[in-house]
């Protein structure tokens, strides 16, 4: 399990992460969205110890961050740092070395998914491939936390089909696992919870089910002129002539009931996609 | 993670072996021209004088060595996320770097003696009371050049190479500037600085040709004044790298 409390990071005059919490439990997949800047890899780099926080708290299964954290945790840069002048089978090595829980069959397994040729120098291999390389190295020693920032980068869209795969049975297996992605398919299919950041802070968070349910629309149209909506609970509601758009709170069936007790002629139960409701909580109005 | 300054000291000391190689072979060819042999006229070679010149070799290969670890911020996300601490990583790289000092002294003692009895001179070296000492010398001086190295390039990364450069430029300018007729001011301000000067460690060149050696220790005692500022340097670059952010 992850649990972050109360994460904040300042470089100089910018919080890069403000009172950052979350939690992510084994055999779950936390989807962590947000724009450029929004403070993503800052709470990463503050997570794995590659920067101090000012304040706030990291614990992995309970414990602080140790190095011997690390025999459980894989870690997927967003830019694979690897050594451009060793081989692939070099940098499995690496891992069969430092790794005490190394799966030499598993990592061949991932070598031959991903089709890379372990002779092949880091350097020599496709955008791609290195991305591929990096997951291989954090994958291959079968972590119970993985920690991933864009892991999918560069990768083609059946490869970043089997690495979303291979999340899932991570996380089918009990790993904790915090993604993130700008590309919001991969995480719609792989997580099951998102926080979505926005100026350093999460702004939004939660199961993704729960949100969704959470964030319907009820459509409804009048005839002639719409009534008096009394008898909603208290909502958003936006009028447009006879329509009414009503964000429901999670209450979509009561306030469908309710339009169509006051004479709605249809009423219309929609459902939010994970990237409305992305837009929705990073709009600043300004940029759209 | 040694495994990785392994493979990488590994190819420093191939690339070194090859250019011996080189000049040795040169050494040799030119050897067998008559008029050089008939030069040589026939003396005593101390066998200290050869090891304390080999620490040439090393004192080279360690500011190519001392990029190792500092090259690493380009691959924290493997090296820091490895079930060890970072101190002990940074160890582990600087034991591999020093034993690859060795290996280079060992090489260039090894070339000297080839180009020696290319020449027909062998016979003639002769053990003195200094041989013994000036092995941890030899050694000693490259492992404080490295130390150094790590050491200012701690907080730079990536930048070990260009501090290198800077520290062979400083070492051999701080050297002849030693016995220049400085005012006073800037001839203690010299000499200040060549206490840290690896090169004076290594030759303990005087104030002047006939005046107090800077660095008034027996060879011995030497060795162990430059082990000693190796180690602080390392310990204090350890310290620095291990604690910077990535």
């Amino acid at each position: 399990m992850i649990a972050v409390r109360g994460l904040t990071k300042r470089y100089g005059g910018v919080l890069a992460a403000d009172d950052v919490t979350l939690e992510v439990a084994a055999g779950s997949v936390c989807g962590l969205l947000g724009r450029n800047g929004a403070g993503k890899t800052t709470t990463f780099r503050c997570l794995l110890g590659f920067t101090q926080p000012d304040s706030g708290e990291v614990r992995f299964d309970g414990e602080p961050l140790a190095p011997r954290t690390f025999e459980r945790l894989g870690y997927v840069p967003e830019r694979p740092g690897l050594y451009g002048w060793l081989t692939v089978a070099q940098h499995l090595e690496i891992v069969r070395r430092t790794q005490p829980r190394y799966d030499a069959a598993f990592a061949t397994e991932l070598v031959a998914t991903f089709r890379l040729d372990p002779r092949k120098k880091a350097r020599r291999l496709s955008k791609g491939q290195q991305a591929a390389l990096a997951l291989i190295v954090a994958l291959s020693p079968r972590p119970a936390i993985l920690i991933l920032d864009e892991p999918a980068s560069g990768l083609d869209p059946v490869m970043q089909r089997v690495v979303l795969d291979l999340l899932i049975d991570a996380a089918t297996s009990g790993a904790a696992i915090l993604l993130s992605s700008h590309q919001i398919g991969q995480i719609d299919r792989a997580a099951d919870q998102i926080a979505i950041m926005r100026d350093g802070r999460i702004v939004v968070a939660g199961g993704l089910d729960d949100l969704r349910e959470a964030s319907r629309i009820v459509e409804a149209t009048f005839e002639g002129t719409v009534p008096a909506l009394t008898g909603l609970p208290e909502m958003k509601i936006e009028l447009a002539g006879t329509s009414v758009r009503a964000h429901a709170n999670g209450r979509a069936d009561v306030v469908a009931a309710r339009f169509g007790a006051l004479g709605a002629t249809s009423v219309r139960v929609l459902d939010r996609s994970l990237e409305d409701l992305f837009l929705d909580a990073v709009d600043d109005g300004g940029d759209r | 993670m040694a495994y990785v300054e392994m493979l990488r000291a590994r190819r420093v000391l191939v690339w070194f072996a090859g250019v011996l190689a080189v000049l040795v072979v040169l050494v040799v060819l030119s050897a067998t021209q008559a008029h050089h042999r008939a030069m040589i006229d026939h003396t005593t070679i101390l066998l200290s004088a050869i090891l304390g010149g080999a620490a040439m070799g090393p004192l080279l290969v360690a500011g190519f060595l001392a990029n190792g670890l500092n090259a690493e911020h380009a691959t924290t996300a493997i090296l820091w996320t490895r079930p060890l601490a970072r101190p002990a990583i940074a160890w582990r790289y600087v034991a591999v770097d020093l034993a690859a000092l060795v290996v280079a002294y060992v090489l260039t003692i090894v070339a000297a003696l080839i180009c020696m009895a290319a020449f027909g001179v062998l016979p003639w070296l002769q053990a003195d009371a200094h041989s013994v000492v000036t092995v941890p010398l030899a050694l000693a001086c490259p492992a404080m050049l490295y130390g150094w190295i790590q050491l200012i390039a701690a907080r730079l990364p990536g930048r070990a190479g260009a501090v290198a450069g800077g520290m062979w430029f400083a070492m051999l300018v701080l050297t002849p500037l030693l016995i220049a007729p400085f005012p006073p001011l800037l001839h203690d301000l010299i000499a200040g600085l060549d206490y840290l000067n690896p090169l004076i460690w290594l030759g303990n060149h005087g104030s002047s040709e006939d005046g107090p050696m800077l660095i008034p220790f027996s060879t011995g005692w030497r060795a162990v004044g430059a082990g000693l500022i190796a180690l602080v340097a390392l310990v204090a670059s350890i310290q620095l790298w291990s604690t910077r952010e990535a």
